[in-house]
């Protein structure tokens, strides 16, 4: 039988010690490549969010084009305490609030404000818009945009 | 040591993967940022258009690297529908600055059905040399050029 002598016994804790450094960096190099195609995969769930959080937003605007007159009121009448059920009909709309379950899934809600400048006598509406979607990697994003739209008002003629 | 140089080889083969995907993914965020600019109008309508049009490149795209991406877009008119309740200004005891529940009446709908696009783009290119891979987005385009009732 072969004796270990203390020289063989080095060359082991050598080569152990060579094979650990090369594991160590060969699993830290495979982590950060999926780390990497793991970011792509948020960046994509990201930009998709932004568009459709966009697009959603350009027809609240639309709305806010066609028919100004009932935001302006029914937000008066809220709040002057008057009572909120024309702002919720306003704010009810299917198509500013619902989901997208084509290539991806996402829910989103719309709302119209108005803001108080010169207690209501311009024409300042605010829209919000927020849209959760589930990322292709699984995770909730939440994508919030507000714009606030200002104008002149018309005085009604009685 | 091959096994190493294995190693070192596949994480080269995913790098350029991950920059095919990061090409395909800036392609999708550009095309979608200039449709959202582009006149209504102009946008056309239909599954699956190849045809470029103004500032919008469809159809097969090469870049630098080799890699053919193919962009469709599919662009429809979706019906939207508007709710608000009437607001009864031409009577005597409305105030325009304090208006009552009561000034409000029924619930109405105005209904558009041609003034919003649900736009579609997918960007899809090959890999491994048959297997087709694609990112898409979805948004909407307004027309707020169209003449308000």
């Amino acid at each position: 039988m072969k004796h270990i002598t203390s020289k063989n016994g080095m060359a082991l804790v050598l080569a152990m010690t060579l094979t650990m450094a090369l594991l160590i960096l060969g699993s830290s190099y495979l982590k950060s490549i999926s780390q990497r195609s793991n970011s792509n995969t948020i960046e994509l769930g990201t930009i998709q969010a932004d568009l459709l959080a966009e697009g959603i937003t350009q027809i609240a605007m639309l709305k806010l084009k066609e028919l100004p007159g009932p935001l302006y009121y029914a937000a008066l009448c809220k709040a002057k305490g008057n009572g909120t059920e024309a702002l919720k009909t306003y704010n009810g709309d299917s198509v500013l609030n619902g989901s997208i379950k084509d290539e991806f899934i996402a829910q989103y809600s719309t709302s119209f404000a108005m803001l108080p400048s010169k207690l209501y006598e311009d024409m300042n509406a605010k829209i919000t818009v927020v849209l959760n979607l589930s990322r292709p990697d699984g995770r909730a994003y939440e994508k919030k945009i507000e714009r606030t739209v200002s104008g002149a008002r018309k005085l009604s003629v009685k | 040591m091959i096994p190493i140089a294995g190693l070192m080889g596949y994480g080269g083969k995913a790098t350029l993967k991950d920059a095919r995907r990061i090409t395909a993914i800036q392609m999708l965020d550009k095309t979608m940022r200039s449709l959202l600019s582009e006149p209504f109008n102009e946008i056309p309508i239909g599954n699956n258009i190849v045809k470029s049009f103004n500032n919008i490149t469809l159809g097969d795209v090469s870049v630098p690297n080799g890699v053919v991406y193919s962009v469709k877009l599919t662009s429809q008119h979706i019906n939207t529908a508007f709710d608000y309740k009437t607001v009864n200004v031409h009577t005597e005891k409305f105030n325009d600055t304090n208006p009552l529940s009561t000034d409000f009446g029924s619930d109405e709908t105005l209904t558009l059905n041609d003034s919003v696009l649900k736009l579609s783009l997918t960007v899809s290119w090959t890999e491994e040399k048959s297997k087709e891979v694609q990112v898409s987005a979805i948004t909407f385009r307004a027309n707020f050029s169209r003449r308000t009732i």
